[in-house]
């Protein structure tokens, strides 16, 4: 008798979680779009150290005590060929880096943390306007021989694909925060304006629009998609992404490095690990990773953390400075 | 009566199945954007779809043509469809997606002629009108509800949740395939006509047409093909690209309700066609093709004016619904035709196949031409090149298509003639 009854208490359950089950796959359905996202994280470092603890952290962390302005400082680190893995250290305020001696075997690259908070990836970044509304995604980005970020291709989102409309924006139009993971880009817009009253091109000129047309001014590279190359004209791979900071500056584009299909592999270039060079009339990508750096670089996995490669002998001087070359 | 039950299971069909290909189309590079697809990798997925598409029209129609039983062809389509969108939705990467839009392309060639051979050996030659406008009627009915209810998805849960429920949607289509029957009328003539065998190959049909035997020869040596095809391809090349080049003003020039402007402009038309459609198919029978052709092909360049003056972006929707009056003339004339033209020849599938390309072939150039011009001159010159091509389309219907209808009428008592669709 008891088993019946236990049987009984077994489906009543099972009903129950079934409409627990449903009642909350209704509020994820039918819940209104998110808002967006009222609390900004404190810009203080503290937003960061709630990353699980890690024994390296540690020992750095009494280090910084001094304040410079709390974005992301390089460090560099070198590595020797086979690297194991390591959860990335956090970025914080440190002192000029401090040149580290490398270890015993000379290293082929050298790495560097990216933090999430303050990076994260163009492609499909959502853009939104100040007061909040998302009107499309971030799908390219424009950049002239220096290095710098001129203009950022969105697909201004229509209804199920129908209407979507891709167009350039400034660069310095945007305003970049990785922390806020719905929308991390902002495109200053005058509240009532249409889209195109902030484009670069104000005429009906939505640029590449048939998508195989290119960077149809000779002095800019579309980042996405483009080839990296070394000098010799060996390919290296393509661009797949490019990770940005929050003051809008590139720090490293992902490279797919696999080959055509199977084993899809890729890497966070370091940006100051990219050359933009005029080759046939137009921009052309240019990187100084051999194959054996390839080879060694830490795979670059969306949202993991990420480690930016750069050849060993370039890092140290470069990342300093903004990345203009 | 059966024959009730398999119509009315006939136009849930058309409704499922329009949902069923909502998702596919424009949508799927929306997903695979917010799936970190890069712009490279879309186009070539997309290019794919289309190749597909256009290379699989003529001898989808064949198989078509070829198998006996046109409703497991059917099924075989939603479900190798339902496989797509299951692949999609759970495997947004290079090689499963190369896979869906292979198989999607082909699958949906499939469907298209299916569910007309399904409503020819339903119906008859004779109602054959009647039954099309019902079908268009309940397929764009079908495609504004998943319009409406796939938006809704994609807005308040993810993309992704867009292709599970394409998916289930392909159960009740599967379900409404089942219930029906093929004991219409003109099958049971058919069979008894054309003895055991019911196919156009069959030795029984080739005795009483051995002429047509030549297969897509003499389908391609009929002038009236060739003219309707150079009409849709010219139709196709007009309006395919403008809808959206029209939305994509929107959403450039619009800072609040896009979507819902969008959306408007999406379910409009397929309002009109619903409304529209089986009055279509009554005068088709009543008054002949070429009035109807005419009068529906006229409202694309009409539109594609409208579209290059109007200023609010407001008006869009009402000028759609010149596109809901196109789009159900076409969408009903176009199997028509092809049963006037080839319906007593066992190429009925083959001919909508061929329609079908041309149809792509139109579309893909318009699509092309139109994004190359709106680059470079703007969407004024672009919309007028579009009404261009509309215009001649109509010039075309007006000065070279015969009327197809007349010459079937006068055949149609032999039995003969009798579709051997079956």
């Amino acid at each position: 008798m008891s088993g019946g009854l236990t049987r009984q208490c077994v489906t009543e359950r099972v009903l129950l979680v079934l409409l627990l089950s449903m009642l909350a796959g209704c509020s994820t359905w039918f819940a209104p779009p998110p808002a967006p996202q009222p609390e900004q994280p404190a810009p203080e470092p503290s937003a960061v150290e709630e990353m699980p603890p890690e024994p390296a952290s540690e020992t750095q962390a009494s280090a910084p005590v001094v304040t410079t302005p709390p974005h992301e400082a390089p460090e560099p680190r070198h590595v020797v060929p086979k690297p194991a893995y390591r959860p990335p250290a956090k970025p914080r305020p440190a002192p000029p880096p401090v040149q580290t001696p490398p270890p015993a075997p000379p290293p082929l690259i050298s790495t560097r943390a990216l933090s999430a908070s303050n990076t994260h990836g163009l492609l499909d970044a959502r853009v939104q306007r100040p007061d909040g509304k998302a009107i499309g995604r971030a799908i390219d980005m424009f950049v002239d021989a220096a290095g710098k970020p001129r203009e950022m291709l969105v697909n201004l989102a229509g209804f199920m694909g129908i209407g979507d409309r891709k167009m350039r924006f400034p660069w310095t139009d945007f305003k970049f925060n990785a922390a806020q993971i719905k929308a991390p880009i902002t495109l200053s817009i005058p509240p009532g304006e249409p889209p195109a009253a902030a484009s670069s091109k104000p005429t009906d000129k939505a640029a590449g629009k048939t998508a195989g047309t290119g960077a149809n001014d000779a002095h800019l590279l579309r980042m996405i998609d483009a080839t990296a190359e070394r000098g010799n004209g060996e390919r290296v791979g393509r661009v797949i992404d490019v990770l940005i900071d929050n003051r809008g500056e590139p720090q490293a584009a992902v490279v797919d490095v696999g080959s055509l299909i199977h084993e899809r592999r890729s890497i966070a270039a370091d940006w100051s690990a990219l050359r933009f060079v005029t080759k046939d009339g137009g921009l052309s990508l240019q990187t100084d990773l051999s194959d054996a750096q390839v080879n060694a670089a830490p795979p670059y996995v969306p949202n993991q953390p990420v480690r930016a490669v750069a050849p060993a002998q370039a890092s140290p001087a470069a990342p300093a400075a903004p990345p203009t070359r | 009566m059966a024959n009730s039950r398999s119509l009315r299971a006939l136009d849930w069909l058309n409704f499922f199945l329009a949902n069923v290909q909502t998702g596919f189309g424009p949508f799927i590079a929306s997903y695979l954007t917010a799936n970190k697809w890069t712009q490279g990798e879309i186009g070539v997925a997309l290019s794919v779809g289309t190749a597909t598409a256009m290379l699989s029209q003529v001898p989808a129609g064949a198989l078509i043509d070829a198998l006996r039983n046109k409703k497991a062809a059917g099924a075989a389509a939603i479900l190798a469809i339902a496989a797509c969108a299951l692949l999609l939705a759970a495997s947004p990467t290079l090689l499963p997606v190369l896979a869906a839009e292979l198989f999607h392309g082909f699958a949906s060639c499939m469907l298209t002629p299916a569910i007309a051979a399904i409503s020819f050996a339903l119906v008859g030659r004779r109602a054959l009108g009647d039954r099309l406008g019902r079908n268009a009627r309940f397929a764009s009915i079908g495609s504004a509800f998943a319009a409406a209810a796939m938006g809704a998805f994609g807005e308040y849960s993810s993309a992704r949740a867009v292709f599970w429920l394409t998916a289930a949607l392909s159960v009740p289509a599967l379900i409404a395939l089942s219930m029906i029957e093929h004991t219409g009328r003109a099958a049971a003539n058919a069979i008894r006509d054309l003895g055991t065998a019911g196919d156009a190959g069959s030795p029984a049909a080739a005795e009483l047409e051995p002429e047509h035997r030549a297969g897509i020869g003499s389908l391609l040596r009929d002038r009236r093909v060739l003219i309707f095809a150079a009409c849709i391809a010219l139709f196709h090349l007009s309006n395919a690209a403008m809808l959206n080049l029209a939305a994509g003003e929107v959403t450039a020039h619009m800072s609040d309700n896009v979507q819902l402007v969008i959306a408007a402009c999406i379910i409009v038309p397929q309002m009109v066609v619903a409304a529209l459609s089986p009055w279509v198919g009554r005068s088709a029978e009543r008054w002949g093709r070429r009035p109807l052709l005419l009068f529906g092909f006229a409202a694309l360049p009409l539109r594609a004016l409208l579209f290059a003056g109007v200023s609010s972006p407001y008006l869009l929707v009402p000028v759609q619904l010149l596109d809901g009056i196109s789009a159900a003339v076409f969408g009903v004339m176009m199997p028509l035709i092809a049963a006037d033209v080839a319906g007593g020849k066992g190429h009925y599938n083959l001919c909508i196949g061929l329609f079908g390309l041309t149809a792509g072939i139109g579309a893909t150039l318009s699509t092309l031409a139109a994004g190359f011009v709106s680059d470079h001159f703007g969407n004024t010159v672009s919309f007028m090149g579009l009404a261009a091509a509309g215009a001649l389309a109509v010039l075309l219907v007006w000065a070279a298509l015969p009327e197809t209808r007349d010459a079937d009428e006068a055949q149609a008592p032999r039995p003969g003639h009798k579709p051997s669709t079956t």
